[in-house]
């Protein structure tokens, strides 16, 4: 995928749930076509860091 | 964070039961600023309103900074099916455990600070097995 690939599966999925690391995950699956690896991820909202305080 | 990176390096070496090793990219968040470690081949990459960037670096045989510094430990770097290998056998140059490699590899991690801004939106922290798929 390219930059801008990512950048649009992040911003259609940013705010929806089950939430983006679980949609990151299935696209890399989706897109193997080896073996399966390994895959840690996690995604930190930034953004909502103040929300929290 | 280097300190932590060493003292569950130790561990591991130490232990009888633990064999193998792992890449580690850890994130610590104070206020309004990111810091990062990390050792080995994941990557955290900052999603930003209208853009994105790689943060950190990663440890690989194939990165030519890393292969001089294996090198210079007496280290080989071998070519295999297009993929650089410590000892022939292991991708990263920088991992936790990895007993069998350690005269060669390094637990020390790379630390990156960010201050974060109302720019910034995500932090996407993954190993090579996320990224190898999803190309940046």
């Amino acid at each position: 995928m390219t930059n801008e690939e990512v950048m649009d599966v992040v911003k259609i999925n940013q705010k929806k749930a089950p939430g983006l690391s679980k949609v990151l995950v299935e696209q890399a699956i989706n897109k193997k076509n080896y073996g399966l690896d390994n895959i840690s991820l996690v995604v930190i909202y930034l953004s909502e860091l103040g929300r929290m305080e | 964070m280097c300190l932590a990176f060493e003292q569950v390096d130790k561990k591991i070496l130490e232990s009888e039961n633990l064999v193998g090793g792992s890449t580690v990219l850890c994130a610590l968040i104070r206020e309004n600023k990111l810091y990062l470690a990390n050792a080995g081949d994941s990557k955290a990459v900052l999603i930003t309103k209208n853009d994105m960037k790689n943060i950190t670096i990663e440890h690989r045989a194939s990165n030519e900074e890393e292969k001089v510094r294996v090198e210079s430990l007496g280290g080989v770097i071998i070519v295999h099916k297009s993929r650089s290998l410590v000892q022939g056998s292991l991708q990263i140059t920088r991992s936790i455990g990895d007993s069998k490699y350690k005269k060669y590899i390094s637990c020390e991690p790379d630390l990156f600070e960010h201050d974060i801004t109302n720019e910034d939106q995500l932090l996407i922290m993954a190993s090579d097995g996320f990224w190898d798929v999803i190309m940046l």
